[in-house]
């Protein structure tokens, strides 16, 4: 991602570019809007560059680290969802699938000349 | 008839048979649906509960108690405020809807709040704002302005909210009611629609001390299915509530009183100081130097976790849908776009550009460096001999709807009081210490991992301490309200 300008940390490109990762779509007009509103929050959040990782030594010498990683108990079970409540949150369901648009490459025949 | 009785005192009525279950919900119902009608009314509530449930004896016996709606429930829809999840009724209920049913706790309704939990004013609802009782040309809070509002207008005592960075200690300040934010893990957050789940917790709301403690007593504890959740035994935080101050050191953060807070609402601190040290405490100022990093902090890690934790919202599973898409990458994107709000996509952005690669050691490994230190600044001060650390919840009052929705940087730079608990995981209580003119004002208790009950003692002595400056809970708010229909 590149700078248009001095001050700013990120340009209208690297916004489409997030937005692209993020699943968004975005207009030109809220893409301006929102270059704008990044690099102020990220101007804010630059102060962040100032620590020093050797500052985060303990006593002892030694780096800080996370606690320890806890793991929910495999015996505890989410209850099972009651009959039918997922097909009644379902935007779209089918005889026991969520229907979604069909792939492109469905109509490319790929699968017919995958198949032996 | 229930008007004026804490939630104690109401179930204890219920319990005793002197009124009915039915009744009391009825009532709350009624005032609900006054203080949000009209143009001009609160809108705390998004849906409401028009029967009452048959309700065991407990602690909570038919009390009513509004719920952020962001909390599964099985009969009432879980919006989050969002277009995306308009409508939707959640196969599952959260765990802390199940033990406040068991409990005899009655779910009233479902409360407003700034998108996906996304704010500090209840201003970014795809349902519209809330109003805060105590003005209603003013925002309430947020993120969980509307259970703030609710308590705040009298509509109920207690309310159920979620506090990722001070959105339950907040509105709480702002609508002059009573604001607990747990130990990180206290609570389960099994069925809390997640936001950033490292720094989410689910806290309570209460129209007295008392009120909000009976709440967090009722839901804490071990939840197996919260993988964070504390195993530890949950002691019984009401047991010293009124045993007062004497004895306690409270540690004042020097950085917590610098020149962004706003003059009168540094009076009504320093009056509340005044009086912990005549009550017997002993104040001693304190440093917390790394009070600098938070906000940064904050908005670096909890959006990356939001971008995280909505990538979920697909439009395949659950939740909204954009019509005709022509493939499931435009059903993604299309859904996406049109089913969050602005607020919400500007965080999902910032968050994805902080976990990309080439930023990811820049900004998150940074953030999360920074998030340490701010946990050692507090074991630092503990380890010095503060039993508790008082502040100021918010720089100001409650400021008036639309003054900040177009400047993102001013919202978040505010929050600068309440993120640090959050990043640290430590508890924190906001209660009423004064008012600015009609403008409620909050002062903030925060203390040692699980020190809950210490913290609500405090907050119990100052409560009493500073009734004389407090505006009180606007118990006919309700009925104001309904007058301007």
């Amino acid at each position: 991602m590149s700078a248009e300008n001095d001050q700013a940390v990120v340009s209208e490109g690297d916004v489409r570019q997030i937005a692209s990762l993020a699943r968004l779509r975005l207009d030109e007009r809220t893409i301006k809007a929102l270059t704008g509103e990044l690099n102020g929050i990220l101007e804010h959040v630059r102060v962040l560059q100032t620590l020093q990782s050797a500052d985060m030594n303990d006593g002892d010498g030694t780096a800080a680290k996370p606690g320890p990683v806890v793991l929910r108990d495999p015996s505890a079970q989410a209850e099972p969802l009651p009959p039918g409540s997922v097909e009644r949150i379902a935007p779209d369901w089918r005889e026991g699938f969520f229907v979604v648009p069909r792939l492109p490459a469905l109509d490319q025949g790929a699968v017919k000349e995958s198949t032996p | 008839m229930t008007d004026g009785l804490s939630a104690s005192e109401l179930a204890a009525t219920v319990r005793s048979g002197k009124i009915e279950p039915g009744t009391v919900v009825a009532e709350a119902a009624q005032r609900a649906k006054i203080a949000d009608a009209g143009a001009k009314g609160l809108n705390a509530f998004l849906s409401v509960q028009e029967e009452a449930p048959s309700v065991p004896d407990g602690a909570l016996s038919g009390v009513p108690v509004a719920v952020k709606d962001n909390l599964c429930t099985l009969t009432l829809p879980t919006t989050c405020g969002s277009r995306m999840l308009e409508g939707y009724v959640s196969p599952f209920e959260a765990t802390v809807i199940r033990r406040l049913r068991t409990a005899g706790g009655v779910v009233l309704g479902k409360t407003n709040l700034d998108e996906f939990a996304m704010g500090s004013s209840t201003e970014n609802s795809a349902f519209g704002p809330t109003r805060n009782p105590h003005d209603l040309t003013r925002v309430p809070g947020g993120s969980s302005g509307g259970s703030a509002a609710a308590v705040g207008a009298g509509v109920v005592r207690c309310a159920l909210g979620s506090d990722t960075g001070g959105s339950v200690r907040q509105p709480a300040s702002f609508c002059g009611v009573v604001g607990i934010k747990p130990t990180y893990g206290r609570v389960s957050r099994y069925g809390l629609v997640a936001f950033a789940s490292s720094l989410d917790q689910v806290g309570t709301l209460g129209a007295t001390v008392e009120d909000a403690a009976l709440l967090l007593q009722v839901i804490a504890g071990h939840d197996p299915r919260d993988a964070t959740s504390a195993s530890r035994p949950v002691p019984d935080l009401m047991e010293r509530m009124y045993d007062g101050v004497e004895g306690l050191t409270i540690g004042v953060p020097r950085e917590y009183f610098a020149e962004a807070l706003d003059s009168q609402v540094r009076q009504c601190c320093d009056t509340g100081l005044e009086r912990l040290r005549s009550a017997g405490a002993k104040v001693v100022e304190v440093s917390l130097p790394n009070t600098r990093y938070a906000v940064p902090t904050y908005y670096v890690l909890a959006p990356a976790e939001a971008s995280s934790n909505l990538a979920r919202y697909d439009g395949v599973r659950y939740g909204s849908r954009a019509a005709n898409a022509e493939s499931i990458a435009d059903l993604y994107e299309a859904s996406r776009t049109s089913g969050f709000g602005r607020e919400v996509i500007r965080r999902i952005m910032l968050g994805t550009f902080g976990l990309s690669a080439g930023y990811y050691d820049a900004y998150y490994g940074k953030a999360q460096e920074a998030r340490r230190r701010i946990a050692r600044d507090f074991a630092e001060v503990w380890a010095a001999g503060s039993d508790l650390l008082f502040t100021p919840t918010y720089p100001t009052p409650a400021f008036p709807l639309g003054e900040r929705l177009e400047d993102p940087v001013s919202m978040y730079l505010s929050d600068v009081y309440t993120v640090t608990a959050n990043l640290a995981g430590i508890p924190g209580i906001s209660v009423p210490i004064g008012a600015v003119g009609d403008l409620p004002v909050g002062g903030q208790f925060l203390a040692p991992h699980w020190e809950e009950s210490r913290m609500i003692r405090a907050a119990a002595a100052l409560e009493a301490l500073m009734a004389s400056e407090v505006r009180p809970i606007a118990w006919d708010t309700a009925r104001e309200l309904g007058k301007r229909m």
